[in-house]
């Protein structure tokens, strides 16, 4: 799976020469924080040509030959793929892909979530090779499974299984291990700055826990929203090329994962144009980049979120939340009754987001305290935190089922982007090179 | 040095990783090979004994579709995991078996095949 994906996320790098400029010297934080990229835009690509070709082995002979190219011709004409290729790393590469293996496939599937939504799809799709299922999505008895969720999992699931011919509750979760694995990588490559920075490897990772290793898509959905408002934040702040393009295809992975994406995506896009409107940025840091460039990078990012409405538009796939301007009604129902009180309490204080908040609060502390001003990133980590937190709880408010049985108890996981998107926000305020960097984008 | 100095900082992280790689799955060293490797294998571990009953019956019996009781349907905690167990073989009305609760009357034309604790097999005209 490794080299597949690696193959295919090599294409970011023969196709977009540029993006790869700021990896700079190689076997460096930069490098690492590229291969991962390229992990994910592989990732993205698979999704994309399973979504378009719909049939699953067409798609596998199709991503293997292109990865396979893309691999011969980046090691002959030796682009800027290099500079993410570094021979020391490999035997620690390795050793975490195997660690990640470990972590994904201790247990079998056995969360409601896992088995009935995610590893459910994948089966439909493997028994079916192909994205359509046979037509199954419509079947009135699966109605359970929210057929209209993404498949980014369930089609890496579909197709592990399809390779080694059977279908079993271990294998099909080596699919955790394609997000999991550039996760650490992206992590690790925060360890550049300071030691002491190893707190916001391991703080998450225990924080997320179970969560990246039980099939649910929460765990997963938090660390890449995460990821997301913390590249394109530094990238606010420092302008690097490669920064975009992790934050863009973090972002593209968080819309391929669970509905609550859109949110995400719609929040992080809105707050990206506000900080570039506002400040006046000439984006000077995009020059160099060539047109065709951003067509790749926002077509990759956005394919699979695009080619999925199709095809659920194809099945008359709805969401059971039915959220729409008849969902006023039911908000305004609910408010009147003081729920609104009782959902904060429940998020706020019983799911601990005072406590990520709290940590971010002691950052800009520290950060005044030194004399200096927190960067736009730790602001854009910050804001998008604080919208999808009033997101989750708008739709908590227009919920067609019960309250209190059915979505308050969900709250420990709904608000899991929250805190890594805060923790990500206090990163980036103890990160930001202060006032004086201030300007570095206009 | 600079250079050194984080290859250090990643050998330091790969090991944070690993340590908590093998903390997270030591209950269950040294099967992890083997239940990669077994078609099927974990089904034991995570079904309710009802839903692999109906599991091993349909499989057994290359059964293509099965119908269940509306109070079986109606038992979200039994008829999800049968569900998504039994499949490919899909649930529908005119499926080739019946399923429902052994405490449930049998519809006419409908002659039992196979009973566990809580669930009934029928083949019905």
């Amino acid at each position: 799976m490794l080299p597949y994906l690696f193959g295919l996320g090599a294409l970011l790098y023969l196709f977009c020469g540029s993006f790869g400029k700021n990896a700079g010297v190689s076997c460096d934080s930069a490098s690492i924080q590229g291969l991962a990229t390229c992990l994910i835009f592989g990732v993205l690509i698979n999704h994309f040509l399973m979504l378009l070709l719909s049939d699953l082995n067409t798609s596998l002979l199709v991503g293997c030959a292109l990865s396979v190219v893309a691999l011969t011709l980046a090691a002959k004409k030796g682009t800027q793929l290099r500079m993410v290729v570094c021979p020391r790393w490999l035997v620690p590469v390795l050793v975490l892909y195997l660690a990640c293996v470990f972590l994904a496939t201790g247990e079998p599937v056995s969360g409601w979530d896992a088995r009935s939504i995610w590893f459910f799809h994948g089966k439909m799709i493997f028994y079916n090779a192909s994205v359509d299922a046979g037509g199954d999505w419509t079947l009135p008895y699966i109605g359970f499974s929210h057929t209209d969720y993404p498949l980014l999992i369930p089609i890496l699931a579909a197709q592990i299984a399809s390779v080694a011919g059977y279908w079993n509750e271990y294998l099909p979760k080596l699919s955790l291990v394609a997000l999991l694995l550039p996760a650490i990588l992206f992590l690790l490559s925060i360890l550049d700055r300071k030691w002491w920075h190893v707190i916001f490897v391991v703080v998450p990772l225990f924080f997320l826990g179970p969560w990246l290793t039980n099939g649910y898509m929460d765990g997963y959905l938090a660390l890449y929203a995460g990821f997301g408002c913390l590249y394109l934040g530094r990238w606010l702040d420092q302008g690097k090329r490669l920064d975009l393009v992790t934050g863009v295809l973090a972002m593209g992975i968080v819309l391929d994962l669970k509905n609550e994406g859109m949110l995400y995506a719609l929040i992080v896009s809105a707050l990206l144009c506000c900080f570039l409107l506002l400040k006046r940025v000439r984006l000077a840091a995009l020059q160099g980049f060539r047109w065709w460039e951003y067509l790749t990078l926002f077509s990759v990012a956005v394919s699979g979120w695009g080619l999925w409405a199709r095809k659920k538009h194809l099945f008359t796939l709805k969401n059971d939340l039915q959220l729409g301007p008849g969902s006023l009604e039911t908000v305004h129902h609910r408010l009147s009754e003081g729920a609104l009180t009782i959902i904060l309490k429940y998020l706020y204080v019983t799911d601990n987001v005072n406590l990520s908040l709290g940590i971010f609060l002691l950052s800009l502390v520290y950060k005044f305290q030194k004399g200096e001003r927190p960067g736009r990133g730790g602001l854009l980590c910050a804001l998008a935190a604080f919208f999808y937190f009033f997101g989750i709880v708008t739709i908590y408010l227009a919920t067609p089922f019960d309250l209190v049985s059915f979505h308050l108890p969900t709250g420990d996981r709904t608000m899991l982007p929250v805190h890594i998107m805060l923790l990500a926000a206090s990163l980036s305020v103890l990160y930001s090179p202060g006032a004086k960097a201030e300007t570095s984008l206009t | 040095m600079e250079h050194k100095s984080f290859s250090l900082k990643i050998w330091f992280g790969v090991l944070v990783v690993v340590s908590i790689a093998l903390a997270a799955s030591y209950p269950h060293d040294g099967r992890l090979l083997r239940d990669l490797s077994t078609p099927h294998s974990g089904e034991r571990e995570v079904l309710p004994p009802d839903a692999l009953f109906v599991l091993d019956y349909t499989r057994q019996n290359r059964v293509k579709s099965v119908t269940l009781s509306k109070r079986l349907a109606g038992n979200r905690f039994l008829a999800q995991p049968i569900t998504e167990s039994i499949y490919p073989t899909v649930v529908n009305d005119r499926g080739e078996i019946y399923l429902s609760f052994v405490s449930e009357p049998l519809p006419s034309g409908c002659a039992s095949l196979k009973t566990s604790k809580g669930v009934r097999i029928a083949a019905c005209r």
